[in-house]
């Protein structure tokens, strides 16, 4: 499903002016919305079923801020934002918005967050929300119709939006280090045991180095604060508005890519652009030539018919660091049968039959 | 003790395989009554006190709560009124978009109206909605689960190359395989078999519909086999047979019975495709796009579902002579036709083919035909 143009620059504003606010009371959040009379977002002239169509993607977006990995004040943004499009939506019977069962576990964590953390008007605005039963209680949060060769727009979200994920301190947390520590004392007082001086360990015990625990979380203290300091960069590149510098590395990021797939599409034309012609006999079993570049898929997906062109794409495209990207097709074809005849040759287009003879 | 949660499989194209009716227990673990009742749409306002205690805060922020937070404070009283107009200064991006496409469209398009397949469109995704049947006991039950498939026409023309045609229906989860292999229309259903150029007043006997009855669903490793009536042969058979003969790859392919099992009993992947086979060979695409829990505002009538709600327009081709009735017969090898094969209405085929007595005029082969635009 191709996206409502705009709604998404729309709906980043609104919340980007939320998450300006530093608050999380729904009456900022109504008071931006008032601003902007988000309402008439649904406004135009539209017939039923296209009102339809559009609402539906509308929620489906706006549904998607909803949940991790967006930071926590986004995340009530996108509450409050729901709650408003669900409102004033001009679809009757109204239209639900989807949840599913792999989220559920994440909004009701939220939902205890809020109550905890005596965030009344979030907590309440959910509660009504669910119990006016605006969600439908869904499988996935979209519909899959198996669209392979579709163009995936990559959904970028904003890098303000999202929590910093934090890998290292999720890996490093304190109840780790503090059983660490624990194991570490208790390894020393083993090794204290059974040395001959009871105070000290033998000098041939020690294997590892004493101070270790705390060199390891002085590190990760190290690696959040730079991850902290590279992030307000970042904000402040986007600020200052230094284009430049970001072209020049887009580019540079963009010639680094081409570069090595340049190579690559040199050296695979090499080694199969040696096709023997077969003799006239078994012409109907020729070999072609197929390109590997993306756009054709190895395996037999379901629907042949929906195969691309064969042209060899140029290579330049593969370098292009775009946020389109067509999704990878290969595996998912079945089996490949080895002693059947390969029905690709059946496809062959009746023009290189001719060129040939 | 939550359930293991449906999950993409590589790709994001389709889930990996689980039990639909895992899915149903899944949910209704983490729900509560309340969200899956299917009683009609309630007014009444709850007293302060419930929420407080929900919440754990005073009854008076509760009722602060309810004034601030009501939808009110969202829509300013005056404006916009009018869903019908942008209005002039917003300042959305989505309106800007919407503004041009509409202003195009006026310049574009003398009159602005539903063409008669948008209307057709509509109604079906519509009409059902809300419907509560008038027996109590045909009334869909609370946490029934819905599944809407996407059942693919058989190709047949050349245009339908990239985007092929298809119906889409909704199942409830306790429905057995066999309703749904009732309710799914086939042309290939009504083909009359047989030459009847000598005869064209012998009434044909029987559609395809009565003579084979056949049929099988594929899901997962499984072929859902129809054997309701005497009739019916196992299609599955040759298939089951070909992938065993040799190491080809595919594991083990069972066969069992379409009439005992409801879609809750079947394992199978969101947005993967799976085959229904009739007629022997002819052979449907079925993709399972979306399963969920029944709502207050879905059609709640039993008697309804399998329900079909989207239905692809085929143009019924027109007899060649007068082009205004749709076509009964078709020919080939026709010495009195300007094609091969070319089609006829009744009137214009006995016109043209036979003499006032009914004796057969010229050389060809007749066929009855049934278009497949004949379920529009």
């Amino acid at each position: 499903m191709s996206g409502v143009p705009g709604l998404q620059e729309d709906c980043e504003a609104l919340l980007g002016a939320f998450q300006e606010a530093d608050t999380v009371r729904f009456e900022r959040f109504a008071e931006l919305w008032r601003e902007r009379r988000f309402h008439t977002i649904f406004h135009g002239r539209m017939r039923a079923l296209e009102r339809n169509k559009i609402t539906k993607k509308t929620l489906e977006l706006a549904q998607q801020y909803f949940l991790p990995p967006y930071a926590f004040q986004i995340r009530v943004g996108a509450l409050y934002l729901l709650y408003g499009l669900y409102n004033t939506q001009l679809c009757q019977p109204k239209i639900q918005i989807r949840i599913a069962l792999k989220d559920w576990p994440e909004v009701q964590s939220f939902q205890q967050d809020l109550i905890d953390s005596q965030h009344y008007d979030a907590a309440y605005i959910f509660r009504t929300l669910r119990r006016a039963r605006a969600f439908h209680f869904t499988a996935m949060p979209k519909l899959l119709n198996y669209r392979t060769k579709k163009k995936i727009q990559e959904n970028e979200c904003k890098e303000e939006f999202k929590d910093p994920s934090n890998r290292v301190s999720s890996l490093i947390t304190n109840d780790v280090l503090e059983e660490l520590m624990n194991i570490h004392e208790h390894y020393q007082k083993m090794k204290c045991a059974i040395s001959a001086d009871k105070s000290h360990p033998d000098k041939a015990l020690s294997l590892i180095k004493d101070e270790f625990v705390v060199s390891l979380k002085d590190i990760a203290l190290e690696h959040q604060e730079w991850q902290q300091k590279r992030l307000k960069l970042l904000l402040k590149a986007k600020e200052t508005d230094e284009m430049p510098n970001r072209v020049e590395e887009e580019t540079s990021l963009r010639s680094e890519g081409s570069e090595r797939a340049d190579a690559l599409a040199r050296i695979k034309h090499k080694s199969y652009s040696a096709v023997v012609e077969a003799s006239k006999s078994r012409r109907h079993r020729q070999v072609i030539l197929e390109s590997s570049e993306s756009g054709s898929d190895y395996g037999k997906s379901p629907r042949r018919s929906k195969k691309s062109s064969r042209r060899p794409q140029p290579a330049e495209k593969r370098g292009q660091i775009q946020a389109e990207k067509e999704t990878v097709t290969c595996h998912i074809g079945m089996p490949v049968i080895t002693e059947e005849d390969s029905s690709d040759t059946e496809e062959v287009p009746l023009s290189k039959r001719r060129r040939r003879r | 003790m939550a359930a293991e949660a449906v999950e993409y499989e590589a790709g994001e194209t389709h889930t990996r395989v689980f039990r639909v009716g895992a899915l149903g227990s899944g949910w209704q673990q983490c729900l509560q009554p309340r969200d899956l009742s299917l009683a009609e749409e309630e007014e009444e306002e709850e007293a302060a006190g419930a929420v407080a205690e929900e919440l754990g805060c005073t009854a008076e922020t509760a009722a602060e709560l309810r004034a601030l937070c009501s939808v009110d404070t969202l829509v300013s009283a005056d404006q916009e009124r009018d869903p019908e107009a942008i209005p002039e200064d917003s300042g959305l991006e989505t309106l800007r978009f919407r503004k041009k496409a509409l202003q195009r469209r006026e310049e574009r398009i003398v009159v602005d109206r539903a063409c008669r397949q948008e209307t057709l469109t509509y109604e079906m995704e519509s009409h059902a909605i809300g419907k509560r049947p008038d027996d109590a006991a045909d009334l869909v039950e609370e946490g029934e689960l819905l599944l809407t498939l996407n059942v693919f026409y058989p190709v047949i023309f050349q245009k339908h190359k990239e985007h092929k045609p298809y119906q889409t229906v909704l199942v409830l989860g306790s429905q057995r395989l066999t309703e749904l292999r009732d309710s799914l229309s086939c042309v290939s259903d009504l083909q009359i078999g047989g030459e009847f150029s000598s005869e064209p007043d012998r009434a044909p006997e029987h559609i395809s519909k009565d003579i084979y009855k056949s049929a099988f669903f594929y899901f997962e490793g499984i072929f859902y086999n129809d054997s309701r009536y005497p009739e019916c042969r196992d299609l599955s058979r040759t298939i089951i047979e070909w992938s065993e003969s040799r190491d080809r790859g595919y594991g083990n392919l069972q066969s069992v019975k379409m009439e005992d099992y409801t879609f809750n009993d079947l394992s199978l992947r969101i947005g993967y495709p799976y085959l229904f086979c009739h007629q022997g060979d002819c052979e449907h695409i079925v993709i399972v796009t979306d399963i969920r829990l029944i709502h207050h505002e879905d059609c709640l009538d039993r008697n309804l579902y399998p329900l079909l709600i989207k239905k692809h327009w085929l143009c019924t081709r027109k007899c060649f002579v007068c082009k205004m009735y749709t076509a009964r017969w078709v020919t080939n090898k026709d010495s009195l036709a300007p094609e091969d094969p070319c089609f006829f209405c009744d009137v214009c085929f006995r016109m043209l083919h036979y003499d006032a007595e009914g004796n057969k005029l010229g050389d060809f082969l007749a066929y009855p035909y049934v278009d497949p635009g004949i379920f529009n």
